[in-house]
């Protein structure tokens, strides 16, 4: 009973299969019967190989993708909610709120620089630009994002400089939960080391965060349960 | 959840025998943005009108919750009622800004004109205001005075944009606010209405068939195909798992840079 109670994600009997109509109505299977819970303050580690639909499974639980069947629990304001079958204002509201994801590339806004890119999702909320401004930096910094870059759009800025940006630009807010799409992936060890502490700060102060990484370093430094996708897919 | 500020129901438009738009239904919420989507001919230009009280629909409904009395089918109000609404609590940003501003008079008066619409007396205040909005916009102060004619595309959009906005209408409406402007002006504008609409929740609906301005701008997506709504979701979802053989169509259509 216990256990039911600590839980922030429930997924259930999830399956997805693409439909593509202009392709002979070709119907590409992704997964089925995928079944895990999360709990606040963990790390769930999605595994399998490349092209077992990790980040389809991850998309469709942002409501980025949508799902044949099953349904996707998420605790949003105490209340439990299934974005499986949520009403659009209601997905936007818990991505406001409560649900951040970190996909694999950043999509840049033209004319907007990178604090300002940074700083949104508070400002969205109603917070202040000044303190937001002051948290955005403090990020930044963290990230070592150097200050001659924050005043300008980072359209121009290298694959890892974004992928950084990318990644305050979510964690910039308190999200009860996190999902995570190989954040690390093209950053040196450095970036790669803050990153991985950024990652278990917020989750030692209660974040649960679904993830994907590739890189068995990060891995064993942030995990703390697996979920094979792969093996999932077999024994469905 | 709060109130639906407009919602159309059953929506249909016919030009003769010929369709325009087909048993439209949807709702708009307060500071939301709402884009349409298809290709030339699909019924979104009708739909707009239809629902921007510009067109009255064949059939069906348009709601408006109204400051005084709530829901209120704008098509049931009197015309002196319905100008006000639209002077007032909506803006409509036409793709050809000629079409929503006044040529022979300069950019200040374009400006200062709704405010006088809606009872702003003061000389001075209403310069003023004119003076901040075009500031807003990106127009240059020693451009007030000057007429529409001498403005660039992109400069009679922007004004077209604060004629609208000065009053701080609930809703607006913008039909292909970027075409035909040059990939530079369309980032400012983009720019621009983003930034205008966030800081002012103004609920907005927004026809293009150019998908990255979608993206950026709408949080709802409808999908128009031959006069029908095929599909309508989350922006982002329907852009990247679109369900429709129509939108399937359009999403994988799109050339990358």
């Amino acid at each position: 009973m216990e256990k039911i109670n600590d839980d922030i994600l429930r997924i259930d009997n999830l399956a997805k299969t693409f439909l593509l109509h202009n392709q002979g109505s070709k119907k590409l299977p992704v997964f089925q019967n995928i079944s895990f819970q999360v709990k606040a303050g963990e790390c769930l580690v999605l595994t399998g190989a490349s092209g077992t639909g990790k980040s389809t499974l991850l998309r469709a639980i942002y409501a980025n993708y949508l799902v044949q069947s099953g349904t996707i629990n998420i605790r949003h304001e105490n209340k439990w909610v299934d974005l499986a079958s949520a009403s659009p204002h209601e997905v936007l509201d818990i991505r406001k709120k409560t649900l951040g994801y970190v996909s694999q590339f950043l999509r840049v806004i033209p004319r907007i620089s990178t604090i300002d890119l940074v700083c949104e999702p508070l400002i969205v909320q109603g917070k202040l630009i000044k303190p937001a401004k002051a948290q955005a930096k403090k990020l930044l910094n963290k990230l070592s994002i150097p200050e001659s870059l924050w005043d300008l759009p980072p359209a121009t800025f290298s694959g890892g400089e974004q992928q950084r940006v990318n990644i305050a630009r979510t964690l910039i807010q308190d999200y009860p939960i996190l999902l995570l799409d190989e954040p690390t992936a093209s950053l040196d060890e450095k970036n790669r080391d803050a990153v991985i502490e950024l990652i278990n700060e917020v989750r030692n102060q209660g974040t649960a965060v679904v993830g994907i990484f590739h890189d068995k370093y990060v891995r064993e430094r942030v995990g703390t349960e697996m979920f094979n996708v792969e093996l999932a897919k077999k024994a469905a | 959840m709060t109130n639906v500020l407009l919602s159309a129901k059953n929506l249909s438009h016919h030009y003769g025998s010929q369709v325009g738009c087909i048993d439209i239904n949807f709702d708009i919420y307060p500071g939301e943005v709402l884009g349409v989507v298809g290709e030339s001919g699909s019924g979104k230009t009708t739909l707009l009108k239809n629902i921007s009280g510009l067109l009255q629909p064949s059939s069906g409904s348009v709601k408006f919750d109204t400051r005084v009395d709530g829901l209120k089918d704008i098509y049931l109000l009197s015309e002196p009622e319905r100008r006000l609404l639209m002077r007032t609590d909506w803006g409509i940003v036409f793709q050809n800004a000629r079409d929503g501003l006044r040529m022979n008079v300069s950019a200040g008066a374009n400006v200062g004109e709704r405010l006088m619409a809606i009872g702003a007396r003061n000389y001075g205040n209403i310069r003023n205001e004119a003076t901040d909005w075009l500031q807003n916009v990106e127009i240059g102060l020693e451009r007030i005075d000057h007429y529409p004619e001498t403005f660039s595309g992109g400069m009679l959009q922007r004004l077209q944009i604060a004629r609208n906005l000065v009053t701080k209408p609930r809703l607006v409406f913008m039909d292909e606010p970027t075409s035909g402007l040059d990939v530079s002006v369309q980032a400012r504008l983009l720019d621009l209405i983003r930034g205008l609409v966030s800081q002012l929740g103004i609920a907005c609906v927004i026809v293009s068939h150019d998908l990255g301005v979608m993206r950026l701008l709408s949080n709802r997506l409808i999908v128009m195909h031959q006069g029908r709504v095929v599909e309508q979701g989350l922006t982002d979802q329907v852009l990247d798992d679109p369900q429709h053989p129509y939108s399937q169509l359009l999403v994988s259509s799109i050339l990358p840079v």
